[in-house]
């Protein structure tokens, strides 16, 4: 049985004990999930984020645009707002609806194989989750926003989902 | 053209000319031969790990054409190369024959999709010819030697030099 550090003092519990809290998404035909500590909110459809300040997912980790190899399915439908926050700042992500809130079991989590970190250009793709409907991309957006020095977005206050577990702001 | 002669002559003949000998007590080596449509080929048993039959495999955005994707073989998530392309060959379906091998070297694990898996042979290493002048540039990178077998020519690979490369082109 594999095992798995918790991360308070050395202690190891069996893999099967954890599970990662995402918020997840499709994106470009394709599943993808962001840890839900890097997710601030989820805004509703009528959020006053600019949509100026949205950064369109697919844009963001590079994948084509449709009718690039997208399947028609995953370019079009719904769209949701998630706004993430880094310290005092926020950034906002317009993602490929509907985003939920999910819970994957460690044990189906895996990290990339060594031709994938090399081959694939798929910005900020962190790991592999695997579950009955196939494939789960969990991708950092943090680190690819701001490696891409993405500026951050003005927030407003409309209707929001708070998420449990978010980065606080820094005081 | 070639002249009656009898028995007793011919056997002389054979007995003046002996053929190759072939040291059977020397060493050997064990060979997993595969077929590309008409192109036999094999590796050195020592570098695969095991053959895979049906295994669903899971595309990933954003990779190269030789990335066929990725699966799960016993809780561990492997990729998969498509070989045909690295060694100059057109694309071909995966076909009910088609067979998947995890290579391992110093260098990289993956799974390597080929169109049959003809034999697991155990061969004296002795009978591994030097590979012919009249083979093209890519195969002949990758090329360790030539071993005969069912008539046909089997071209010995280099999977360490291949996985090299692979990373190499990646990087």
């Amino acid at each position: 049985m594999q095992a798995c550090a918790d991360g308070t003092g050395g202690r190891h519990l069996p893999i099967e004990a954890y599970r990662l809290e995402v918020v997840s998404f499709r994106c470009g035909g394709f599943r993808m999930a962001v840890e839900t500590r890097q997710v601030h909110r989820l805004l509703g459809s009528q959020e006053l984020l600019s949509a100026a300040a949205l950064t369109p997912i697919e844009a963001l980790l590079g994948l084509p645009a449709a009718g690039e190899g997208v399947p028609p399915e995953g370019a079009a439908g719904e769209r949701s707002r998630c706004q993430l926050q880094i310290g005092a700042s926020e950034f906002g992500v317009e993602v490929t609806g509907p985003a939920e809130l999910a819970s994957i079991p460690a044990a189906s989590i895996f990290g990339l194989p060594a031709l994938v970190t090399a081959g694939c250009s798929l910005e900020g793709l962190q790991a592999i989750a695997l579950d009955e409907a196939g494939p789960i991309l969990i991708v950092d957006l943090l680190a690819t926003l701001e490696a891409r020095g993405i500026e951050p977005a003005s927030s407003g206050s409309g209707p929001c989902r708070e998420l449990p577990g978010a980065s606080q702001p820094e005081p | 053209m070639s002249e009656s002669a009898p028995l007793e002559r011919i056997l002389a003949v054979r007995q003046a000319q002996p053929g190759q000998v072939i040291d059977v007590d020397g060493p050997r080596i064990k060979l997993v031969v595969f077929t590309l449509d008409d192109l036999w080929c094999a590796f050195v048993g020592e570098k695969i790990r095991e053959v895979l039959a049906e295994t669903p495999v899971f595309f990933l955005p954003c990779c190269p054409a030789l990335l066929e994707g990725v699966m799960n073989v016993r809780g561990t998530l492997e990729s998969l190369i498509r070989l045909r392309p690295l060694l100059g060959l057109g694309e071909a379906l995966a076909g009910k024959r088609s067979r998947i091998l995890i290579g391992q070297t110093p260098a990289l694990r993956s799974g390597i999709r080929v169109d049959r898996v003809e034999e697991v042979l155990d061969v004296p290493l002795a009978t591994v010819h030097a590979p012919p002048a009249a083979v093209s540039d890519r195969m002949k990178a990758f090329l360790l030697g030539i071993v005969d077998f069912r008539g046909h020519p089997v071209h010995v690979l280099d999977l360490d030099r291949i996985f090299e490369d692979l990373l190499a082109g990646l990087r």
